[in-house]
């Protein structure tokens, strides 16, 4: 636990003193919302049947390319060899990469959702509907590319590749975080949408740490 | 023989659908097997002689 | 059993022997199943001739699925076993196994566009397959992605076991989907009734296509080992 937080909380200070990037990614979410709204139509009655679309593909398009870098300190630093070879356990230090990046990255996105919102037209009484899944969706989605970028770790075109990796992964996660917001649309039972994306996160949450841990001692022993 | 190649109207369908199965056979064995005789002839010739050819290794 | 073929140059020597055999199920079977599918057999009551793509299409199904599961299997024993074959026989199930998942799709819309009117629907099965293909893409990407090839081996292996579990669960999102957005109910699951008279065909095919494969398999496998071989003594060499 004590080694967790350590590493939260050293992921958190090296992301929020440098801002740049958490800002880029903002700015880049915003900007494909827009640029989605003007696409579809701003004035058209579809816009807010597939606005929840568009706020789902604006959030992974933002998230997925940086996740290439997730261990670049680390690694770069050496770091990573040291806790390969420490009797602490890998999948720890995953768990608070996660958490960090979640924290940093995500939660600027879940704020910025209101006005994006208001651009596609949704309901804002959908909006508690939206932070759930959205939220849900988002770590879910980290928890993805933390595999993918432990398997990528040094590979040629490592973005892409990353990026390749994680979307089918994220298909499901897609299907019932757009589905939830679907179904408050049109006043159905959000629940068992929320329920199966909770079930896929915890899939994920007990999954992926084990698998990237894994991942991670392979990509140090080969180089 | 005009019906078989119309195919009941269908033909385009079931020829297109038909000949990209043969010709990615048929391209994929042979591609295999020529690399895969080439290379065992190399193989063969480096018994026999004690030397190999470093500057033509085949590729995967 | 795994560890008596374990030893590549004992695997070696077994898979010669099943070349030949394999050679002529796959070319027996290819040739008649294509003259039963294209010529002989009859065409369809319903579908009329555009039938016959399903002698194409539905081996080509089975061996995307079925490959991909051998792959997943490879990559395990890979992984957890440190099984020296196994890395060698997912490199040599990728390659084959993505080709007919494309040819799957292929067949698949071009049998569906004159007989239910449409090229592609998002229902479970089809999205999976897409999915599925996807994911040898990507399984190559990543084995194939680093400067030194050994180095992809087991990343790719990790990725063909996570694509695994992931296959069904992507299967399950797409019909829960479906069953809110009240799909065409034309492509139930229970398809079509098969005619006698088209088993023979579509056996013909599946055994033809599914040897064609095995024996693809066992060439690339002994191409891998051989390149490796040749590689290592051209090494000794230039030492020497």
């Amino acid at each position: 636990m004590r080694f967790f937080l350590t590493c939260l909380a050293a992921d958190l200070r090296a992301s929020l003193t440098e801002p740049g990037d958490i800002l880029a990614q903002l700015g880049f979410f915003i900007m494909i919302t827009a640029l989605f709204v003007l696409a579809a139509g701003p004035e058209s009655d579809r816009l807010a049947l597939i606005g929840l679309a568009g706020l789902w593909m604006a959030a992974l398009a933002s998230m997925v390319p940086a996740f290439e870098r997730l261990y670049e300190a680390e690694a770069r630093s050496g770091w990573l060899d040291q806790l390969l070879v420490s009797p602490q356990p890998v999948w720890v230090f995953v768990l608070a990469k996660a958490a960090g990046y979640y924290i940093s990255h995500a939660v600027p996105l879940l704020l910025a959702s209101p006005l994006m919102m208001i651009w596609l037209t949704l309901p804002l009484a959908l909006l508690p509907v939206v932070l759930a899944s959205l939220g849900l969706g988002l770590a879910g989605l980290i928890l993805l590319g933390a595999l993918g970028a432990a398997l990528t770790l040094g590979a040629r075109r490592g973005a892409i590749l990353a990026a390749i990796l994680v979307l089918p992964l994220s298909v499901p996660l897609l299907i019932f975080g757009v589905l939830a917001g679907q179904a408050a649309l049109s006043q159905a039972p959000v629940a068992p949408h929320l329920q199966l994306l909770a079930a896929a996160v915890l899939f994920l949450l007990v999954l992926m740490p084990l698998a990237t841990g894994f991942a991670l001692r392979t990509a140090a022993e080969n180089g | 023989m005009a019906g078989f190649f119309a195919m009941g109207g269908y033909g385009a369908f079931v020829w297109t659908g038909w000949g990209l199965t043969l010709v990615f056979v048929l391209l994929l064995w042979l591609h295999t097997e020529t690399r895969l005789a080439k290379l065992q002839s190399q193989l063969q010739s480096q018994a026999e002689n004690g030397k190999t050819d470093a500057k033509n290794l085949p590729e995967a | 059993m795994f560890d008596y073929l374990a030893n590549p140059t004992r695997f070696m020597r077994l898979a010669d022997y099943t070349v030949w055999p394999l050679r002529l199920i796959a070319a027996a079977g290819l040739l008649i199943g294509s003259w039963l599918g294209l010529a002989s057999s009859p065409a369809d009551y319903q579908q009329g001739d555009a039938v016959r793509l399903m002698y194409v299409h539905v081996p080509s199904a089975w061996l995307a699925l079925s490959s991909y599961l051998m792959l997943g299997l490879a990559s395990l024993f890979f992984i957890v076993w440190r099984h020296p074959l196994a890395d060698i026989a997912a490199r040599a199930i990728a390659p084959a196994g993505a080709g007919f998942a494309f040819l799957t799709l292929v067949t698949g819309a071009l049998w569906g566009a004159p007989i239910w009117g449409t090229w592609w629907v998002w229902d479970g099965r089809l999205t999976s397959m897409l999915v599925l293909f996807f994911f040898f893409i990507g399984y190559l990407a990543l084995a194939n992605g680093f400067d030194r090839p050994e180095r992809g081996a087991r990343p790719a292996a990790i990725l063909a076991m996570v694509g695994v579990l992931n296959l069904p669960i992507v299967k399950f999102s797409v019909d829960w989907w479906n069953t809110l957005h009240q799909p065409a109910s034309i492509l139930r699951s229970g398809g079509m009734a098969i005619d006698s008279a088209m088993l023979w065909p579509l056996f013909t095919m599946f055994a033809g296509l599914q040897a064609f494969f095995l024996l693809m398999v066992i060439q690339r496998m002994r191409l891998l080992l051989g390149q490796a071989r040749l590689a290592r003594l051209a090494d000794q060499q230039e030492a020497s």
